[in-house]
């Protein structure tokens, strides 16, 4: 079953009342557009087996526009050769929108039950549709549903299992064979647009929807939270509230979660193996620092991931994503891009991995992919603590100003990137002006959104958090890997282990930007797992202390300082700014990678990673070779 | 007059949209979809920043930017009296 509607028509929720958390999230084939697909067994009904239900993208019409649409028109072009039955999501407070959509697929699939969505809405607004009139005048079955509270949907689950015995099509559509858009001339296609807009009037009318006459509530709403006044410092609050999300109020939880795993978990683990004689060696060091520091880093997002699946799924239930869109349309129409962008760019400064997250607020999956390409630009606080620590040594008088000259340079990379991509691979984005349904306000349940919530985490948990823990496990084994004699597995000084061996094979490669030197690679490497380390890293690899305080670097500084004074031919300075830019311009962090990945595919993952790790190598060298005629 | 000058909160009929409404035929055709068509009634709710409206077509509301408000032309029906142009 296939559950067709106009956007924020209560479609996705009424999806979650009916498959609860049986339910998953994948990419349609080939593309990047996610759908949900699940189970529902109604209580009632004669379909023990239950149904497969598939949440499409919403869509006005089945002309796309988007890549999302597209998926949409495909599905309903194939519903009736596959024997799907479409559930129509009609929404009642936009009567005639909906019925617009219902006849362009009634006349691909004429089988379909309709969901009448939104009737309290209605109700208040004074245009309260009767669902027997509608049904009558259709000729099939109408049923009216609060996903909300589940009110109707035994009567839902008893209409479909009648429509799927004895189907029933909907009559006195209009006779024009082109009512499917096609790629035909505009003025055909206007025409035929025409038809429908008419017969639509035609149902309303005899259905008896009272029209709406005075403002309604979220008029009244959006006359205060549209204007300049006060609806920009509104819009800047739940930004800053959004970005507060990101980092302060998540990071307790993801201390707690991440201490549940290297405390109790790994105590445990260890207890364990050596219960069953397996403690003590190369084993344990595995279990224990291999795997279960990954799953600890693992564990350590889930929190981080839950608070803005439900942060972004309180946005777009208010009803407020839209109105974001509007407010921010003409800052990012400057470069090319939906005003929503303005979410996951400003959760992106507070965590990369997130902002990957907050992009599903964007209707289209190219606008989607191309935002989650320009995401690691936005320069995260755990990129903050590397600035911090070069910017103390090398500028001791000017550290602030360096430091915020690494943001202003992660605002141009956005904003450059955004252009670059836009005249390259994105063309197909096109320029179109704004012009925006703006469903009404609503007020956000609970329960649907930590459904949501669940799901979308156990996706990430299992899609990019495996990557996650294989990978540190691999960096772990790179590390306990001996590769000079006299030393053992497991307890080998970093320089002459198997990563060690790597960092120095990697370094010739830094030397035009002036930090061609293990210690420094090393921190380069650790850093393309999780920046928040490569300051450890760094201190490990000088086998000193890492110092409290980045600020305060004490040896760790004067080693650092050294380091570069040699390897840049006397123009330290200049390196350690180069070192910072290639710090701001590389790949963001492993779990960001894994995310990307999970959501875009590994062809545009590893494409992006290669064009992040060029565009920092030739940035860094540009600043180095640029910079040492001052420095 | 185009929608960007009108008043609000009067009910209008809409003549055409210039060519500037859209940049590509689907988006045409989407506005046209979206009930901005010749003939209908439309109501400009408010304006938002930078010159854009929301518009009331049927009981939808649809923001539009400042160059799409612009490219929408719309007449004031000729029995319109304050009052009257409430009623949608």
């Amino acid at each position: 079953m296939l559950l067709v509607g106009t956007p924020n028509c209560g479609k996705s929720t009424l999806f979650n009342r009916l498959t609860g958390a049986r339910q998953q999230v994948r990419n349609s084939p080939g593309t990047t557009v996610e759908l949900s697909t699940g189970t529902w067994r109604p209580r009632t009904g004669d379909t023990p087996q239950g149904w497969l239900v598939t949440d499409l993208p919403g869509t006005y019409s089945l002309a796309p526009v988007s890549a999302d649409e597209t998926v949409t028109c495909q599905s309903v072009a194939a519903a009736h050769a596959e024997g799907d039955l479409i559930l129509l999501v009609a929404d009642a407070a936009q009567l005639h929108g909906s019925l617009y959509l219902l006849a362009q697929v009634a006349a691909q699939a004429p089988s379909l039950v309709v969901a009448l969505t939104m009737c309290d809405v209605a109700g208040a607004a004074g245009c309260a549709v009767d669902a027997d009139r509608l049904s009558a005048e259709l000729g099939v079955p109408v049923v009216a549903v609060d996903p909300r509270t589940g009110q109707g949907v035994p009567e839902l689950a008893a209409a479909l299992s009648e429509a799927q015995r004895s189907p029933r099509t909907v009559r006195a559509l209009p006779q024009d064979a082109s009512l499917v858009p096609d790629g035909r001339d505009l003025d055909a296609q206007l025409a035929a647009a025409d038809v429908l807009l008419s017969w639509a009037d035609g149902v309303v009318q005899a259905v008896g929807v009272g029209q709406e006459q005075r403002p309604s509530r979220s008029d009244r709403i959006d006359r205060w939270l549209l204007t300049g006044w006060v609806g920009v410092p509104v819009l800047l609050v739940v930004m800053w509230a959004l970005f507060q999300t990101a980092t302060w109020a998540a990071a307790p939880l993801m201390d707690a979660a991440e201490s549940l795993v290297t405390g109790p978990v790994t105590t445990g683990a260890s207890w364990l193996l050596s219960a069953v004689g397996l403690g003590g060696g190369w084993f344990e060091g595995l279990v224990v620092d291999g795997l279960l520091a990954g799953v600890g880093v693992v564990a350590a997002f889930a929190p981080l991931m839950a608070m803005m699946f439900l942060a972004i799924g309180l946005l777009e239930d208010s009803g407020y994503v839209a109105r974001v869109a509007v407010l921010a349309d003409r800052l990012m129409r400057a470069v090319g891009l939906d005003g929503r962008v303005v979410m996951p760019l400003v959760v992106g400064f507070g965590c990369n991995l997130p902002a990957l997250s907050a992009t599903k607020t964007l209707p289209n999956a190219r606008q989607r992919l191309m935002v989650g390409l320009l995401i690691p630009y936005t320069s995260c606080p755990a990129r903050l603590t590397v600035y911090v620590l070069i910017a103390g040594v090398f500028f001791p008088q000017r550290a602030g100003l360096a430091v915020m000259a690494m943001y202003l340079l992660s605002v141009l990379l956005v904003v450059g990137g955004a252009l670059l991509l836009r005249t390259t691979a994105f063309r197909d984005l096109t320029h179109e002006p704004l012009a925006l349904v703006l469903s009404p306000y609503q007020r956000p349940r609970l329960r649907p959104l930590l459904t949501t919530m669940v799901v979308r985490v156990w996706a990430f948990l299992k899609g990019a958090g495996t990557i996650i823990v294989a990978v540190l496990a691999v960096v772990w084994l790179l590390l306990a890997v001996p590769m000079s004699s006299g030393s053992t597995f497991g307890e080998v000084p970093v320089h002459d282990s198997a990563y060690g061996r790597l960092t120095d094979a990697i370094t010739p490669a830094f030397t035009p930007a002036g930090y061609g030197d293990w210690h420094m690679t090393s921190a380069l490497l650790t850093g393309f797992v999780a920046k928040e380390v490569a300051v450890g890293a760094l201190a490990q690899s000088y086998a000193i202390e890492e110092p409290a305080d980045p600020a305060h670097p004490g040896t760790l500084g004067e080693r650092i300082q050294a380091t570069l004074e040699s390897s840049s031919g006397g123009h330290a300075t200049a390196a350690a700014a180069a070192f910072m830019v290639f710090v701001l311009a590389y790949t963001p962090c492993l779990a960001t990678v894994a995310e990307q990945r999970r959501l875009f595919g590994s062809r545009w993952t590893l494409g992006a990673v290669a064009a992040q790790l060029t565009l920092a190598w030739v940035l860094s060298v540009a600043c180095f070779q640029l910079l040492r005629w001052w420095w | 007059m185009n929608i960007a000058e009108a008043p609000a909160q009067i009910a209008m009929t809409l003549l055409r949209l210039d060519e500037s409404a859209a940049t590509t035929a689907a988006g045409r055709l989407r506005l046209r979809e979206l009930g901005l068509r010749p003939g209908t009634r439309i109501q400009v709710r408010h304006a938002t920043p930078f010159g854009g409206r929301i518009v009331q077509i049927g009981s939808r509301r649809i923001a539009l930017d400042a160059a799409t408000a612009r490219a929408v032309q719309v007449e004031a029906p000729a029995m319109a009296v304050p009052g009257h142009g409430c009623s949608l």
